[in-house]
């Protein structure tokens, strides 16, 4: 059997529409995985104010003595703003690709199948930004602190301060119901991105990646709903 | 391909058997709104029509045939739309109903369409495929030509011609058949494009790419073909993939998003592989 003689040349996988998915499924998991230690570290606010800001003064220890205070924390939030960036910045470049392809729009639109996570993709990911920037802006930069005083490191008084305040805490869950819906699409989209889905594996995968939405959930919000029933004080 | 999926000859093969294909025959009076548009420069608009009098035997381009007789009878334009076989197989028919690519019946090409899936007083919307890689040829019928550029691109085996080979010299497990033909059962239609909200054409390159990965013949140029098609599919305008899922939902062959996984797979292991051999 001959083969082609003259192959022309191909681009590199970063810049094929697929491999720039492949990016953003890399970049998504790395948040994600983080997303899931900051869950459950916030968890610790449930026992007391001392097992939670010695957990704050922890994250500041780890890797020790491998690597010197706070050296390995700064490591992760490097690795993590990287993430954030390629994931943002192929998550415009490719919505614009995605866009010019379709510039007559249709007059009557349907969807046969298409679920809400999936088509909310978008305008979601928009907000999850800019609710990560109003968060540190709310917690790490304590710009954002109506109705109390912040305090640098009392991070215990500062989550409880804050979400004594209704608003808040309405900011915060609606920013969360965002996010499970970007989490059950996203989780699902790595495995068929990377080509780990098939007919056969579809449902499992699709239900581990709604429980870990619901899971990611429940337990970021029970942070604020605590508080502001008065089940942390 | 499903058992289910109406892909028969008209007139030999027997009605199956469900409640909606009996005998009895209905006339309906229909209102269809079309997008007319002369040519491909051209603005087009949608225009409404008055469908009286529509048996629910005809096919969905049967009904479009009685429209235009009429059209033609008051010395009006008839609305042009593409059809070859008019038996499923073909991939030339396509039309937006509705907001569906090939209308509300699934695993059914618009020509397989039966009036009897619509009721008496329904309005139709009825657009063509809309991305910017098919251009408007006129009304309803559009260039889908880029779907032929990405076949260009290494979607076949490249074979001495000449007598047919011995067809058990190379044999073809079971399973790795199934999954050719499954794939292979691709009409080139363009639905997938056409209901993606990106307009990508990944469940059409990822069939073809599927087909040809499955079988023995399809093996000397595997990797090629899969970064050629890839990079032809994106250098056509085609969107990208969201992982949304219409285009299987309505693709009248039930290709499924496994195949579009698959093609995923293929790229990165033809990535890594024109690596290694890069580095060598
Ligand atoms: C910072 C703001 C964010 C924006 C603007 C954004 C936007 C997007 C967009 C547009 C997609 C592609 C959707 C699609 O292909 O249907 C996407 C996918 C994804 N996002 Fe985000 N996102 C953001 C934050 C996050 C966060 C916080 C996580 C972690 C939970 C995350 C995880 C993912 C994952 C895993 C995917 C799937 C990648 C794939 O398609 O394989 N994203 N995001
Ligand atoms: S994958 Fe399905 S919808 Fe797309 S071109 Fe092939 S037959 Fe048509
Ligand atoms: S006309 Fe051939 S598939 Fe419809």
């Amino acid at each position: 059997m001959t083969t082609i003689a003259t192959a022309p040349a191909t681009p590199p996988l970063y810049r094929t529409s697929i491999g720039k998915k492949m990016l953003m499924a890399a970049s998504g998991l790395v948040i994600l995985l983080w997303l899931i230690g900051h869950m459950l570290g916030n968890l610790k606010v449930w026992l007391n104010q001392r097992e939670f800001d010695s957990y704050a003064e922890f994250l500041r220890r780890l890797g020790e003595p491998i690597f010197p205070h706070t050296v390995f924390l700064w490591l992760i939030r490097v690795v993590l703003t990287v993430a954030f960036v390629v994931h943002v910045y192929l998550a415009v470049d490719l919505s614009r690709r995605n866009r010019r392809a379709r510039q007559t729009r249709y007059v009557r639109t349907a969807r046969v199948q298409a679920d809400m996570p999936a088509v909310t993709m978008r305008w979601g990911g928009l907000a999850l930004a800019l609710f990560v920037i109003f968060h540190l802006a709310n917690f790490t930069w304590g710009w954002i602190h109506p109705g109390y005083r912040f305090v640098r490191g009392s991070v215990y008084a500062n989550v409880v301060g804050n979400f004594d305040q209704w608003w808040l805490v309405a900011i915060y869950v609606a920013a969360m119901v965002a996010l499970a819906l970007h989490i059950y699409h996203g989780t699902w989209s790595i495995f068929q991105t990377f080509g780990a889905n098939s007919r056969r594996w579809d449902r499992l995968i699709r239900r581990s990646a709604g429980a870990l939405a619901i899971v990611m959930f429940v337990g970021f919000v029970s942070v604020p709903v605590g508080v502001l029933v008065g089940a942390i004080q | 391909m499903s058992a289910t999926s109406v892909t028969g000859l008209a007139g030999v093969q027997p009605a199956p058997p469900d409640s909606d294909s009996g005998p009895d025959e209905h006339l309906l009076d229909l209102t269809l709104h079309v997008w007319r548009q002369a040519g491909s420069g051209a603005e087009g608009e949608m225009v409404r029509y008055a469908a009286p009098g529509i048996s629910t035997h005809m096919s969905f381009l049967e009904m479009l045939d009685v429209v235009n007789e009429r059209l033609i009878k008051e010395g009006k334009d008839p609305i042009a739309f593409d059809h070859d076989c008019r038996e499923g197989i073909c991939g030339m028919c396509g039309l937006v109903i509705n907001g569906v690519a090939h209308g509300p019946q699934a695993a059914t090409t618009t020509c397989q369409l039966h009036m009897r899936h619509f009721t008496d007083g329904d309005i139709i919307y009825v657009e063509p495929w809309r991305a910017g890689p098919f251009p408007v040829i006129k009304d309803l019928i559009v260039d889908r030509g880029a779907l032929d550029r990405i076949i260009e691109a290494g979607g076949f085996i490249t074979a001495p011609t000449g007598s047919a080979a011995e067809a058990n010299a190379a044999p073809v497990a079971k399973d790795d058949a199934d999954l050719a033909f499954d794939n292979a059962a691709c009409i080139g239609c363009g639905a997938c494009v056409a209901a993606c909200p990106n307009a990508s054409a990944m469940l059409f390159t990822a069939a073809k790419i599927s087909h040809l990965a499955a079988l023995p013949q399809g093996q000397p140029e595997r990797e090629h073909r899969t970064l050629a098609m890839v990079a032809a599919q994106d250098s056509l305008g085609f969107g990208g993939c969201t992982n949304i899922g219409e285009c299987a939902a309505v693709c009248p062959k039930e290709i499924p998003m496994e195949s579009i996984a698959r093609m995923n797979r293929e790229l990165l292991r033809a990535s890594l592989k024109r690596g290694r051999s890069k580095r060598r």
